[in-house]
């Protein structure tokens, strides 16, 4: 097969690198955020630098603290049992919605989707209303809507009272 | 080479179990892959790591679902590459900026200018590569990070080995272009 003259030069400059090792950190706890290696810093740099942790924290506040972005089911499913220790059955393909992640604060889990191009979310506060209840509430046009559960599991029943199995 | 062996199964059996120390094997075994693919398609550490993370939580989450029958490594090459593409339609930064701009503005003993021309050389050709066309990208990174055949790539990519080598026909011509300027000096080494 011909090869063209630069096909080494690819090999080399795109060969398989060192994963960083705070990578397992990362997936052992989806919702810490890495953090770059400190640079020394002086006047301008300095400046730099804070401006840049301004925008960084102002984003953080805004964005949310401890979140996920992704349209996976299963990933936003996984990373919300890791986080919240709550197993929320989303469908693998949830027919007219698109999953856009996930966030995690005070206990509470924030799944974010589209419908119709329009932003919605799903609540799910894990703290338990009896000796061994789930809770789970949303609010839809005005009312807020609670589902009271013994386990997870049944969460899945439950969504028979107002959809199709 | 797309095959498991005895000791690979019974990591993926333990991971099907919830045994988190053969995740740990697993996550051991696996790392430098998906992170290279992730760097090498977006052109950006911090990127790569966003994508390795989200690739290796997609594992945990469905290694139930995967058989034991099929090609691990290609399982998990369709994940690393599938995240890649979510992660650039999201619109995440897929090349750097801010990041070497602050290391540029922070260098010590050069001048601002000097670090910039440096890092540029550096990342010459990674940022070239980066700026392909996300399906030629995908192509040039399989097969010159991960040294695949065509026919590897198209069972990942889920097309025609015509395909992959057409994808790949055309980057070069890009990337011929784009390098030209490096000709004497490869010539040379």
């Amino acid at each position: 097969m011909h090869k063209e003259w630069f096909e080494p030069v690819l090999a080399h400059q795109l060969d398989r690198v060192a994963a960083p090792e705070e990578l397992w950190e990362r997936v052992r706890n989806p919702g810490v955020v890495g953090k770059k290696k400190s640079v020394p810093m002086s006047g301008n740099a300095a400046r730099v630098g804070a401006c840049a942790t301004v925008l960084l924290l102002a984003t953080w506040l805004v964005v949310g603290r401890s979140g996920l972005r992704s349209g996976d089911p299963g990933e936003i499913r996984a990373w919300v049992k890791t986080q919240a220790g709550i197993d929320v059955p989303l469908r693998a393909r949830p027919a007219g919605i698109q999953l856009m992640g996930a966030n995690f604060a005070k206990g509470s889990v924030e799944i974010a989707y589209r419908v119709g191009g329009r932003d919605g979310r799903l609540r799910v506060d894990g703290r338990h209303a009896g000796s061994s209840a789930k809770v789970f509430t949303w609010s839809m046009q005005g009312h807020t809507y609670t589902l009271e559960c013994a386990t997870p599991e049944d969460l899945k029943t439950a969504c028979n009272l107002c959809h199709i199995g | 080479m797309l095959v498991l062996d005895a000791n690979d199964r019974e990591v993926i059996e333990a991971c099907q179990r919830g045994d988190s120390d053969a995740f740990r094997v697993l996550f051991e075994a696996h790392k430098d892959r998906v992170y290279s693919i992730a760097l090498r398609y977006s052109g950006d550490p911090a990127a790569a790591m966003d994508i390795a993370q989200e690739s290796f939580l997609k594992v945990l989450g469905a290694i139930r679902e995967f058989r034991a029958d099929a090609g691990f490594e290609s399982w998990l090459y369709r994940i690393v590459v599938n995240t890649c593409l979510d992660y650039q339609r999201r619109g995440r930064r897929m090349m750097p900026c801010l990041g070497d701009l602050i290391e540029a503005v922070a260098a010590h003993s050069e001048t601002v200018l000097h670090r910039l021309m440096r890092a540029e050389a550096e990342h010459n050709i990674q940022r070239i590569v980066a700026r392909l066309p996300p399906e030629q990208r995908m192509v040039v990174v399989l097969r010159y990070t991960e040294g695949l055949s065509y026919e590897e790539i198209a069972r990942i990519l889920g097309c025609s080995a015509g395909t992959v080598a057409s994808r790949l026909n055309r980057a070069h011509k890009i990337l011929e272009r784009r390098l030209s300027h490096l000709r004497g000096a490869v010539g040379n080494a």
